[in-house]
């Protein structure tokens, strides 16, 4: 996950408190399957990205993923 | 047409639910269905299943996995890499499960699979917790499921596997197009991210031209 | 092309219904698209932090 962005600029703890204030504006009342490792909710997840576990770094993947589509607007060609 | 429908726990049961709908498209094109379901998801039915397949052609597999392997019923392994990766020979295979498309899906083909559809990494999917004993019920999991649904619905129609792959792929581009309009409730965008880990992950490998004859 | 002009060209391009999300925070404070583009529009010290930072994402 480290290749995602650059640590010279960036901490490993500012990608979580990012992804954890983006969390906050997960769905209530929903669950999210994340392959084999369950289902979770909003709190769940936030717990997750805030102890740095695989389901948190996959998260935090998913977010970055799609936060960097926006450069050059590859989010409207995928 | 050959599913696998294990159902041991909530992801599982929302892919088994969800299944039932290309199960029913099958019926209704008296397409021939060997359905995997719950119990009977397990290596020694499905790899007794294949040898005997006579003919069945599209396999879609439902189901927890990794990039080497998919599994059945408790997570029992049905299919691995560098174990009975050969049984899909002759066949397409669709596997909506994580990460196979990785590892176990190029081997398969090496190996003499037709096409193998599936993804490279995680395949998620949202649930409404008022939904969960009614899995046909969540409007939330039709967006991811539907579009998944597509891949074997499209396959069962005569569409080629790749055109197969880009129909669903369309429809998943087309909601979160949706849901990036002003006129979705905000909460709703908070989907996009996840759609979209599912469309970027979403491959199809071997024949793209091969369709079921 | 400048961190504030790459900034533009995406903010530009950005759906209206995604520009209130949270893209980075600073000293415990959450910041959208909207509000790092006050601050870039002013030139601001914060701006320049934020465009480091969103630059260091890779989102720029």
């Amino acid at each position: 996950m480290r290749d995602m962005y650059n640590k010279k600029k960036v901490t490993d703890e500012e990608i979580r408190q990012l992804v954890v204030a983006r969390l906050r504006s997960f769905p209530s009342g929903k669950k999210i399957s994340i392959g084999s490792d369950g289902e979770f909710s909003k709190e769940e997840l936030i717990d997750r990205v805030s102890k740095n576990d695989p389901v948190g770094n996959k998260i935090i993947q998913i977010q970055l993923s799609y936060l960097q589509s926006f450069k050059e607007g590859l989010i409207f060609e995928e | 047409m050959v599913i696998t429908r294990p159902n041991h726990d909530i992801t599982t049961n929302y892919l088994s639910f969800w299944s039932q709908l290309v199960i029913d498209y099958a019926d209704k094109r008296s397409l021939r269905v060997i359905d995997l379901c719950g119990s009977r998801a397990t290596r020694k039915e499905f790899e007794s299943v294949l040898r005997k397949r006579g003919g069945q052609a599209f396999i879609f597999l439902n189901g927890h996995g990794s990039a080497e392997k998919v599994a059945g019923q408790n997570d029992e392994v049905l299919v691995e890499v560098r174990g009975n990766d050969d049984v899909f020979f002759g066949t397409v295979v669709y596997a909506r499960s994580c990460s196979s498309a990785a590892a176990l899906g190029p081997k398969s083909v090496a190996k003499g699979a037709i096409a193998y559809l599936g993804y490279t990494d995680d395949f998620v999917f949202f649930i409404e917790d008022e939904c969960m004993t009614r899995p046909l019920k969540d409007k939330t999991a039709r967006l991811f499921l539907e579009p998944s649904n597509q891949v074997a619905i499209a396959i069962l129609k005569g569409h080629s596997v790749g055109e197969a792959n880009d129909l669903s792929k369309n429809m998943t581009k087309h909601t979160i197009q949706t849901l990036m309009t002003s006129e979705t409730p905000k909460e709703e965008k908070e989907l996009i991210p996840y759609l979209r880990w599912n469309v970027i992950h979403q491959v199809c490998l071997g024949d793209q031209g091969a369709r079921l004859t | 092309m400048t961190l504030k002009e790459r900034f533009y060209k995406v903010y530009n391009n950005l759906p209206l219904n995604l520009r209130e999300e949270v893209i980075v925070v600073l000293s415990n404070e959450p910041i959208t698209w909207k509000v790092a583009k006050l601050e870039v529009d002013q030139d601001t010290e914060l701006s320049r932090i934020i465009l480091e930072k969103l630059d260091g994402l890779g989102m720029l």
